[in-house]
């Protein structure tokens, strides 16, 4: 049977997100720029490809006026020429050449690599932004964290610090805010908990408040939203059953309603909406799988249709998987659709931790067992 | 030029156009280093350290006010000019939670017009009806404020843009219970859901409203839900949100509600006979609530229908349910 998911053609995809320039997407997602090379890494590392060499350039350059730009082109001629003077004297290494090309093709940056690039968001309270000089925020932590354990660089890391910043972050009744300015949201516990349960830290915080936070996000049809009352959806229902996985909390749900509420997300394509009455999309692909595993549940959806739905979703031409068939191709629904046949458990993929969200080969690597090993 | 680069170009023009030019109070954006009442500050640039990995060339515009506000932010100056500032900043970056905190502080040290930042503050989500900030910045204007007489009529014309808007329904329940309007809300939804019963933000809305507003107890709402319920379940017998809510209070019914609800969602099936739903609750109402053994049978046919015909996307869920439903029977 002919291999339907095209993991060379996304592999090439997301490798070349990381240089683009001048792409819209990847200009307007600057502030997420850790999340996205969280994506792209994690897809990666679950096709089975190479992560190590990545590259990426952290800001985008903007689209200079005409005028500004014939002006600088003046100027650089000018100081090429002066320049090629002055190098005929002086030995003419392999740095000059190099720095003579980079004029020529305008470029200011050069690539850095992954860790270096999360590093240099790091804050001096422990958090991470979402670029360089941004400022940090929960959920830029917790991509952060994970892209260090799947670089063997967790041990750079000052897990105290980290630790500490996120402990400032919970509020009275046991919720989290996003930053110090923020507001709140279950997802926000769940990137707490995450990031703490990674880092060996759960005690710097009162797992049980934040417990008891997210179960007042209960509603009457057993599903969770973003705040008490608000309306069940399937990516606060991912993320209040990690957190509650994470706090040892699972019990306190009725798995057979839930897990009729999650299978009830897919519609007749095949696909996964988030709310009742709403539009499928490729990301629920991970959200709703990931709730069902964690409730041991996953078999009670159509398997072959989500399969065969997704493998729609994907550009033949150029690799990345869509919202919908032939709808906004990004590195976000790659991940998420890579990730969503990982868990269904395909042979050719690494299997994806649903607590986690991270290989289980890497939770391994830190000491974690996988959520799906103990049971 | 590409497609993408005039976008990211227009939106700078946007901001020089007539409409953001009465916003800004500015007929064309001067530099601020140019300007007279920021002499005497000195801007801070971006520390971008000895070996940059990137030189970033921002926009002269965003570059030029950034600097000014780390300034400020350093100072922590807090006047007329740093409030404008602000204001400029946020119509460049309008993510930018520091700047809606520092704009808070200015505003509310000030005594500055409420009023009139709820107005920018709808502006700026007529174009971004999804950004959490703005959203989490008007709940702490109006709290300030302590005036929510505007707040209705602007959630209505953010319903207008997009009924399922997942932050509109997060900033009513919001308002609703911090300022206690619950009087008219009852009469609000019902409203709504004339005009869309296939809406289920509406039913999930509806649900906080009847359960909140008094401290009636789940069997009295019941009552007064069940008419309501099944008139619009009538009227759409395929429409999931009804039926989910109304299966909700199932746990709390006593066994002559369970009896009317019983032959009320079979008389359905009987004129129904190809939608999922009468056979589902029916399903839910013979293995927990009525369980005899002949309605543990109807339940393993109904199971098979679902899994073979009206329900195949969950042919595994029915499935396993058969299983159980036969090990239920065997212990009978």
């Amino acid at each position: 049977m002919t291999e339907r998911l095209l993991i060379e053609k996304h592999r090439d995809y997301i490798r070349s997100q990381g240089t683009k320039l001048h792409d819209f997407w990847y200009a307007t997602s600057e502030h997420m720029r850790m999340s996205g090379i969280y994506w792209g890494v994690t897809a990666l590392s679950i096709m089975g490809c190479r992560i190590d060499d990545l590259k990426v350039i952290p800001q985008q350059l903007p689209i200079q006026k005409e005028q500004e730009k014939k002006n600088q082109e003046k100027n650089e001629e000018k100081k090429d020429q002066e320049n090629e003077e002055q190098e005929e004297k002086e030995e003419n290494t392999k740095k000059n050449k190099k720095e003579k090309e980079k004029k020529k093709l305008k470029i200011a940056s050069e690539p850095i690599g992954v860790v270096d690039f999360v590093f240099k968001c790091q804050h001096t309270n422990g958090g991470f932004s979402g670029n360089i000089n941004h400022d940090p925020h929960l959920l830029y932590t917790l991509s952060a964290v994970q892209l260090l354990i799947m670089y063997d660089s967790f041990d750079l890391l000052d897990k105290d610090k980290t630790a500490q910043y996120i402990a400032k972050l919970q509020n009275e009744d046991g919720s989290f805010s996003g930053d110090k300015w923020g507001e709140i949201d279950t997802r926000f516990v769940y990137c707490a908990l995450n990031c703490l349960s990674l880092l060996g830290k759960l005690d710097v915080v009162d797992v049980d408040k934040a417990a008891e936070f997210i179960l007042k996000c209960k509603n009457f049809d057993e599903g969770f939203g973003a705040v008490p009352f608000a309306e069940s959806h399937a990516g606060q229902v991912f993320t209040s059953l990690g957190a509650l996985a994470l706090a040892n909390k699972l019990d306190q749900i009725d798995k057979d309603k839930l897990g009729w509420w999650l299978a009830e997300r897919q519609v007749k394509c095949g696909g996964f909406n988030g709310r009742s009455g709403k539009l499928p999309c490729v990301c629920y692909s991970w959200w709703v799988l990931s709730s069902l595993a964690m409730i041991d549940r996953i078999n009670w959806i159509d398997k072959e249709a989500i399969t065969n739905w997704i493998y729609e979703c994907q550009n033949e031409e150029n690799g990345s998987i869509g919202s919908r068939p032939k709808e906004t191709y990004d590195v976000y629904h790659t991940y998420f659709g890579v990730a969503g046949i990982s868990l269904l458990g395909h042979e050719k993929l690494e299997p994806i931790d649903p607590v986690y969200a991270l290989p289980n080969k890497d939770l391994i690597k830190i000491g974690i067992t996988p959520f799906n090993y103990k049971k | 030029m590409t497609e993408n680069q005039k976008i990211l170009q227009k939106r700078e023009e946007e901001l020089d156009s007539d409409e953001e030019q009465n916003l800004l109070q500015k007929p064309k954006w001067v530099p601020i280093s140019k300007r007279k009442e920021w002499e005497d500050v000195e801007p801070i640039t971006q520390k971008d350290g000895p070996k940059p990995p990137c030189v970033v060339n921002y926009s002269d515009r965003y570059k030029e006010t950034m600097n000014y506000f780390r300034a400020v932010l350093r100072s922590e100056e807090i006047s007329e000019r740093t409030l404008k500032l602000s204001k400029e900043l946020l119509m460049l970056s309008p993510s930018y939670s520091v700047a809606y905190e520092f704009r808070r502080n200015c505003l509310f040290a000030l005594n500055g017009n409420l009023k009139n930042e709820l107005f920018l503050i709808e502006k700026l989500l007529d174009r971004l009806p999804k950004n959490y900030q703005l959203w989490h910045h008007r709940m702490k204007c109006v709290e300030k404020l302590n005036d929510y007489s505007n707040e209705m009529d602007f959630l209505a014309r953010m319903m207008l843009g997009d009924a399922k808007n997942y932050h509109v329904w997060v900033y009513r329940i919001w308002l609703v219970k911090h300022f206690q309007l619950w009087d008219n809300e009852l009469e609000f939804i019902e409203g709504e859901l004339e005009k869309d019963h296939l809406n289920n933000s509406f039913w999930n809305y509806r649900y906080y409203v009847v359960t909140k507003s008094k401290t009636i107890p789940l069997e009295t709402i019941y009552e007064q839900e069940f008419e309501f319920v099944f008139g619009h379940i009538t009227k759409s017998v395929n429409n999931e949100s009804p039926w989910v809510y109304i299966m909700n209070f199932i746990k709390i019914l006593n066994k002559e509600q369970l009896k009317v609800l019983h032959d009320k969602v079979d008389e359905l099936r009987k004129r129904h006979r190809h939608s999922m739903w009468p056979l589902f609750c029916l399903f839910t109402l013979y293995t927990k609530y009525l369980i005899t053994e002949e309605n543990l049978d109807n339940a393993l046919t109904f199971a098979k229908y679902l899994g073979e015909r009206y329900d195949q996307t969950r042919k595994k869920y029915w499935e396993k349910q058969i299983k159980i439903v036969e090990k239920q029977k065997q212990n009978l």
